[in-house]
């Protein structure tokens, strides 16, 4: 149910962000006659404090903030893993300094390290894609190196180094499988993180000039006093889109996790246990 | 007969971790000597802890020796590098006692016999390999293979698992087979089968093998002779029915009078 909810939702966003650039949509000229005109029936959302289309604006601003949340996660997934599996198989000291450069990471206070990187580097979605990888790539290693750790112990990955293969076979064959249910349930978290941290930058103005997305548009409606106005119809709605993406990150992080961990079913510390494991269909 | 595998005075020391830093060391195996010879089957016996697992993981290089020597073929384990360390994992092969871990459940049986099959590089083509894998699997008794190349551990019964484990050990067609309780997490019903593979794989292959067992009646029927280890010595050696009619030091004796059902003394 969650997941079917999840897939429609992200399946719904990425149509619309898809259909701006391929309908060449355009939210108008200034318009000094309509700003922050009500929603009617020619402008479903209502108008900006440019008297343009707020709904049109909303569909155009689903691509950056969808590019970026997939794109930074995959760095984040890719910097994670990589890091993570190392450190989970290796042990020894390479675990030891590894694990310590994720603690810094951990520990490192998000929005402001983000804001000052991208405040070094100047503004710009690549530079944000690399900031917010930076920043989310460590808790990913953790989860990944702890899985790793446990699995590398297990009987048959010491049957396949008794019967002479090589780490990297291994690896490979033997890990990555492993941990790849784990890599995808913390991707889609990944993505949910993402979006939100962008959706912060750029209310800072990080996000560089001529860019629109979800976080601008909140930043403009703050900046030029919607509230003050009653146009909560400038605010509400990159607001709702932004929660609903990242709510459907999660239930399909949820629901990866319950498919690939059926064991989640049986743990006494889910409420009524009982009757899930009575209804639950044998798999 | 030369001795295949030779264990000379072997010591394994593990070292308890104290609250600061190294705490005492803990003697897992004390001069520990052991040989297998070509075509036979040698039994390690004694109870939990006493080190036999230990000892089996340091015949194979899995375990690093603090004293001693092992000789495999006559070749000293220590000094293997590279090539002959892989060979050596080609020559000797390992059966574990849960199959059920042993086998990586999200392999089929033909990925898992396949695996060892290319780590080594044996077999010219496709086509021989699999000649190869239905050879083996015909060998112990999983026939057709076709029904069973598609399946996954976890739709197999636990002898059907074991039974591919040493499918996949004879495809690397081994010197020595060493098996560790191989039949401890198996059915009564299903034992003898497996135990009739370890002797048929002697008569008909000449493979050595060293069980390494706390179930003594399956000693008793397929050794030809045994060691019986306690706290890390090996505390008893000879002939199997010499051994089990005279049994000369108590822990043995204890031992058997414990199988054998008669209150001990």
């Amino acid at each position: 149910m969650k997941l079917k909810a999840a897939l429609t939702i992200l399946g719904l966003f990425f149509l619309a962000a898809l259909s701006g650039p391929l309908l060449g949509l355009d939210p108008g000229p200034i318009d000094v006659q309509h700003i922050f005109a009500a929603p009617s029936a020619q402008n479903w959302l209502g108008s900006d404090d440019a008297g343009r289309d707020v709904l049109i604006q909303l569909v155009i601003g689903a691509l950056p903030s969808l590019v970026v949340g997939l794109s930074a996660a995959a760095v984040a997934i890719l910097i994670g893993g990589t890091v993570g599996i190392l450190a989970g198989y290796s042990r020894g000291w390479l675990d030891l300094v590894l694990l310590r450069i994720m603690d810094y990471f951990i520990v490192v206070p998000a929005l402001p390290f983000a804001m000052v990187i991208t405040a070094i580097w100047g503004p710009g979605l690549g530079h944000m894609i690399v900031v917010i990888g930076i920043l989310l790539w460590s808790t990913t290693a953790r989860v990944v190196r702890a899985q790793v750790k446990s699995g590398r112990e297990r009987l048959y990955v010491q049957r396949a180094r008794a019967l002479g293969a090589s780490h990297f076979h291994i690896l490979t064959r033997h890990i990555l499988p492993q941990v790849l249910p784990l890599i995808g349930t913390t991707g889609s978290l990944a993505v949910a993180l993402a979006i939100l941290t962008q959706a912060a930058l750029e209310f800072f103005g990080l996000a560089g000039t001529g860019v629109l997305s979800w976080g601008t548009m909140i930043r403009f409606a703050f900046q030029r006093d919607a509230m003050l106005n009653d146009a909560w119809w400038v605010v509400i709605p990159p607001g709702l889109c932004i929660c609903l993406v990242i709510t459907a990150c999660y239930w399909l992080a949820q629901s990866l996790e319950q498919k690939l961990n059926p064991r989640l079913h049986t743990t006494d510390l889910r409420i009524r246990s009982f009757a899930l494991r009575a209804s639950a269909e044998k798999p | 007969m030369s001795a295949l595998l030779e264990l000379k005075s072997v010591r394994v020391e593990f070292a308890a971790r104290g609250l600061f830093g190294e705490g005492p060391r803990v003697v897992a195996v004390d001069d520990a000597s052991l040989t297998v010879g070509r075509g036979e089957i040698v039994a390690l016996i004694g109870a939990s802890g006493s080190g036999k697992t230990t000892t089996m993981r340091a015949a194979l290089g899995l375990q690093p020796i603090d004293a001693g020597e092992i000789l495999l073929s006559g070749q000293a384990l220590g000094k293997m590098t590279g090539r002959a360390l892989k060979d050596l994992r080609r020559r000797v092969q390992l059966i574990f006692q849960d199959p059920t871990e042993a086998l990586n459940p999200r392999m089929t049986v033909d990925e898992i016999m396949r695996e060892g099959l290319s780590i080594h590089h044996i077999g010219a083509s496709a086509a021989e390999r699999r000649q190869m894998i239905a050879e083996a699997l015909g060998f112990v008794g999983l026939t057709p293979p076709c029904d069973f190349l598609a399946r996954h551990p976890h739709r197999l019964s636990g002898g059907q698992r074991q039974r591919v484990a040493i499918a996949a050990a004879l495809a690397l067609s081994p010197d020595l087979l060493i098996a560790d309780e191989p039949v401890s997490m198996l059915d009564p019903s299903i034992r003898a089968g497996i135990l009739d593979l370890f002797a048929r794989l002697r008569a008909e292959r000449q493979m050595s093998t060293l069980m390494v067992t706390h179930d003594l009646p399956s000693a008793y029927h397929l050794a030809d002779r045994v060691y019986v280890m306690n706290n890390g010595r090996i505390v008893e050696q000879g002939a199997t029915r010499a051994v089990f009619q005279a049994p000369r030091h108590d822990y043995t004796k204890t031992l058997i009078r414990a199988a054998s059902g008669r209150p001990v003394a």
